[in-house]
């Protein structure tokens, strides 16, 4: 349900990757989020092609949920992004 | 021509922002002394209506003021408003959830110096609201008997996260097949929140839920003190330190012996390790620690009894006391097997001899922080 506020944190984080370095496509995108948490992946990845249908860098990104197995841990965390360079 | 695929590793919170500003609502909270409190539940669990009765009956003790978060509408901000309280209402505009953010636009239009006890009302929801941190000291959810007592097990996050789980209207169990003792079990499996059922309605055990919130906000409001800022995630073990032989030096070792008679979670290990931590690293690591949290008396060059939360690196400057083991070395050895959170709480000693006193600095902040640690474990 709060996918969209995930999302909206997601792609500011993805935005500052593309000032870093030269991104022409964001491919595999791996988050871990709290075992008792609610989101869901297909949902996940339905909102944030919604808002990103205008910007091609986003076109082939996936983004992959992983439960961690710490039911205290809070964040969603994202681990790690797969890029093709310039 | 190639392409050229990287993975780059970021390792960072997605809700970085919201803790961020989660932290600065913390620390406003912390400057106007106001106690602040999320309350959660579905809607329709009653939660406008137990605010209305809660501060109509606390309103002689504390100076109250509210946040209201709804989708639309300022229905239950009137409702408080009667009470002649300050009350913001916050629309979401369509989002399932208030998020730091947008409590902190509530924040700067109360007239916070006036305030003691905030509350702030969230989005009738069990799913958003536990996600998103919003600076609030305790947090509250509210579950109801004709929502039947799966609800625990169905939202499990929600009823973690609370430090409180309110059962209301059990003036309605006898008309319904709602199953107390298996409400308790769910609960008891995800969070280790208190349970106290009651009826808004009819009065019936509310009695017990004013107390408890009225001796908890007092407690915080007479302290008025800093919270540790102490990041307690996920296993926590805490190691006490120090010769009870040796003045001052047992204060560690003290107050991890009362802390294990008062604090009572699976997932918190306290240890009283004497003058002989090195006995007990196999004990630590076995544990699976997240968070290592060791207790001692530091000559940082404070004054007597002084409290000060430190890395372990910045450890190595000071001399820790007497004991025979490099306690930076320890720590990091700690920290290097188990790839948990360190942290030093250091109490300045007025004098390290032989002797079984303890000067009278330094008993208040043993008592101080066994109330500190206490109240932000007791969940």
């Amino acid at each position: 349900m709060h996918e969209l506020s995930v999302v909206q944190n997601l792609l500011k984080i993805l935005e500052r990757i593309c000032q870093e370095r030269k991104v022409a496509s964001f491919l595999n995108i791996n988050i871990t989020v709290n075992p008792l948490s609610c989101i869901d992946e297909e949902n996940i990845n339905f909102v944030f092609h919604s808002l990103t249908k205008d910007q091609p860098v986003y076109k082939n990104a996936r983004i992959h949920i992983r439960r961690s197995d710490d039911p205290s841990s809070r964040e969603f965390i994202l681990e790690n992004v797969e890029i093709e360079e310039l | 021509m190639m392409k050229k695929i990287k993975t780059i590793e970021v390792g960072a919170s997605i809700f970085e922002e919201n803790d961020r500003i989660a932290k600065e609502n913390q620390r406003i909270f912390r400057e106007n002394g106001i106690f602040a409190v999320n309350i959660m539940g579905s809607p329709g669990s009653g939660k406008t209506s137990l605010l209305e009765k809660t501060i109509s009956q606390l309103k002689g003790q504390f100076s109250f003021g509210v946040i209201e978060g709804d989708v639309k509408g300022s229905l239950d901000a009137e409702r408080l408003a009667a009470l002649d309280i300050p009350v913001v209402q916050i629309n979401t505009g369509g989002a399932c959830h208030l998020d730091a953010f947008m409590v902190q636009k509530g924040i700067k239009e109360l007239p916070l110096k006036d305030i003691e006890v905030l509350f702030v009302e969230n989005v009738g929801n069990l799913v958003c609201p536990a996600e998103f941190d919003i600076g609030t000291v305790l947090n509250v959810v509210i579950s109801s008997v004709p929502e039947g007592e799966d609800k625990p097990m169905k939202y499990p996050l929600m009823f973690q996260r609370a430090n409180i789980c309110i059962l209301n209207k059990i003036d309605l169990l006898s008309y319904t097949d709602f199953n107390l003792e298996q409400f308790t079990k769910y609960l008891k499996d995800t969070s280790s929140a208190q349970i106290i059922p009651l009826s808004v309605k009819t009065g019936d055990g509310l009695n017990i839920w004013v107390e408890k919130l009225s001796s908890l906000a007092f407690n915080w409001l007479s302290e008025k003190v800093e919270t540790l800022s102490i990041d307690w995630k996920g296993r926590i073990v805490i190691v006490g330190m120090g010769d009870r032989m040796k003045g001052d030096d047992g204060a560690g070792s003290l107050i991890a012996e009362k802390l294990a008679k008062t604090i009572k979670r699976k997932d918190i290990r306290i240890i009283d390790a004497g003058n002989a931590i090195e006995n007990y690293i196999g004990l630590i690591e076995k544990f699976h620690p997240d968070t290592v949290v060791v207790i001692d008396a530091v000559d940082f060059g404070g004054s007597p009894g002084e409290i000060k939360i430190m890395d372990p690196d910045e450890l190595a400057e000071f001399t820790t006391s007497t004991h025979t083991f490099s306690l930076p070395l320890l720590i990091s050895h700690i920290k290097t097997e188990t790839d948990a959170e360190c942290k030093v709480i250091g109490i300045q000693p007025k004098k390290i001899c032989l002797s079984e006193n303890i000067s009278t600095e330094i008993q208040k902040s043993i008592k101080k922080l066994i109330e500190d640690l206490s109240f932000e474990l007791c969940r």
